[in-house]
């Protein structure tokens, strides 16, 4: 295969570890305390079911 | 007091309500995306009100040493003054036994490494619907995403058939067992055909997608929360989490045949539906097929014609690691702006043939050096040296991880060169294959960049010692 990639055989590309602008930024994170707590609710369900079949 | 560090994955439905997806252990988040997601002072107060001074910690080097290296600074910060006794257990990448550590009312044991004697590794994180029968079995399903199962424990089937746009797939499907490939996509174009056509070997859930993540963001996101189980009781200690968005936006078109036929959508769109962080379940070390190394006359080399005893330049780094171990070459670091003194081209020796990874993925990397003509393309789990003016010290890089406004190679004369693109890039076919050669004493090699008389040195680490998936 020769050099550089022929771009058909390309689908897409992107630019790796781009500087925060603060748009949303593809493949970085952020999130909400509201967020975090009704994901610790249901964290703490599943375990507590967990123990409760396995008991 | 025993605890076991889990992560546990949500989605956001149209609704607006988050909806449990799978949990794991083995678990690892981005050395970046620590300090601002975990926090350690739950873990903290429940060793205080247990009267715990002891911390043990069993981990994998390979995978959890960013989250340790946290802990252990949080261990030594005011909230953790009380801890005495910081002990770390290593276990190898491989290892699905972790040693056992002996328990005692003055020590709280933290384990992040999987262990397949725990039902709640080896049941509930292993294997992903799991949790999902077990919601559904306690009248709980709607805290979770819809699913499909159909297996050795029944038929379990609660998805909804109403389709997303088109553009976006319908359903995600999951080996039933965690495999290196276990995630797919599927645009649903029968729903009365497709749950037989793929309950054989996967679990299916509804692919769920809020409005805003179409009408205003143009990606996909997820949700990930951090937390102990600890005690027989499994109490929950939360330590934090994030939302995570995919790597390449949502396409404006899915290319699939118009012939009414269910479709899972091919590899390349992984990191469009998904939000996984970029990783390679392979071994993709090294350069891509259209690459050269660089012999220690300057030859440029393919993979071919690399065989045990052939000399291969070099370049030796005073001061870094003489190791292969992975996590221990990742860690290192040198501030400032100079590469150590008496860096520079040398040669050692390939003690093995050239290592081919076929290339089984859609995906590589490429830099292009300001002034070459031609870019350098590499596999994921490339270990670059470059030198960083953000953090301002030099390291080995993973590809994804360059940022061409701040990161800079080299050349032969140890001045740094911009790096005028760096791109992650998907490939619509898996093509081609990566390659690599382990060398001695000197473990780094050198790419040939042919085009400009190879002053400019782009260099990376040989193969790490060989490791395998832990389950």
């Amino acid at each position: 295969m020769n050099k550089p990639i022929d771009p058909s055989l390309i689908y897409r590309s992107k630019q790796t570890a781009t500087s925060p602008t603060g748009e949303v930024e593809l493949g970085t994170s952020k999130v909400t305390y509201e967020d975090i707590q009704e994901m610790n609710v249901i964290s703490e369900k599943i375990l507590s079911l967990i123990v409760q079949k396995h008991s | 007091m025993k605890g076991t560090l889990l992560s546990f994955d949500y989605v956001r439905s149209p609704e607006g309500d988050l909806k449990f997806i799978e949990m794991n252990t083995d678990t690892t988040i981005a050395a970046d995306q620590i300090e601002p997601s975990i926090n350690w002072d739950g873990l903290f107060t429940v060793m205080q009100d247990i009267s715990a001074t002891k911390l043990d910690v069993i981990y994998k080097p390979e995978i959890h040493q960013p989250i340790v290296n946290h802990l252990s600074a949080s261990a030594m910060s005011p909230s953790g003054s009380f801890i005495t006794d910081f002990t770390h257990h290593k276990e190898d990448y491989r290892s699905i036994f972790p040693t056992a550590v002996e328990d005692a009312a003055d020590k709280f044991i933290l384990r992040l490494a999987y262990d397949d004697n725990a039902i709640l590794d080896n049941t509930y994180c292993a294997t992903g619907h799991a949790p999902l029968q077990l919601l559904n079995e306690y009248n709980s399903s709607s805290l979770a995403v819809p699913f499909f199962y159909s297996g050795s424990e029944g038929e379990v089937d609660l998805l909804t058939t109403s389709s997303n746009s088109l553009n976006i797939p319908d359903l995600a499907v999951k080996t039933k067992r965690d495999t290196w490939d276990a995630l797919k996509f599927v645009k649903v174009r029968d729903w009365s055909t497709v749950k037989g056509e793929l309950k054989e070997d996967y679990f299916l859930t509804n692919y769920l997608i809020h409005p805003s993540s179409e009408d205003t963001e143009n990606a996909v996101s997820s949700y990930r929360s951090y937390g102990i189980a600890y005690g027989g009781g499994l109490n929950y200690m939360p330590l934090g989490g994030f939302q995570q968005y995919s790597q390449f936006s949502i396409p404006e078109v899915l290319d699939l045949a118009d012939d009414g036929m269910n479709k899972v959508l091919d590899n390349k769109h992984y990191y469009e539906y998904s939000t996984s962080t970029i990783k390679s379940k392979q071994n993709y070390n090294g350069v891509f097929t259209t690459e050269r190394l660089l012999a220690a006359d300057n030859g440029a080399l393919q993979a071919s014609e690399i065989n045990t005893g052939q000399a291969m330049k070099g370049f030796h780094i005073p001061g870094s690691p003489d190791t292969e171990d992975k996590a221990t070459y990742i860690a290192w670091r040198h501030v400032g702006k100079s590469l150590p003194a008496n860096s520079g081209v040398t040669s050692s020796v390939a003690v093995a043939a050239s290592k081919v990874y076929p290339n089984i993925h859609n995906d590589l990397f490429s830099i292009h050096p300001s002034g070459s003509t031609e870019p350098v393309y590499i596999g994921v789990d490339a270990a670059i040296i470059t030198y960083n003016s953000g953090s301002d010290t030099w390291a080995y890089r993973a590809p994804h991880q360059i940022n061409q406004d701040l990161d800079y190679i080299f050349n032969t004369d140890s001045e740094l060169v911009p790096i005028s693109s760096s791109q992650h890039i998907i490939l619509h076919q898996p093509t081609g294959s990566f390659f690599t050669v382990d060398i001695e004493t000197n473990d780094n090699l050198v790419v040939d960049t042919a085009d400009s008389n190879n002053e400019i040195v782009i260099s990376f680490h040989n193969p790490p010692a060989k490791i395998e998936p832990p389950k």
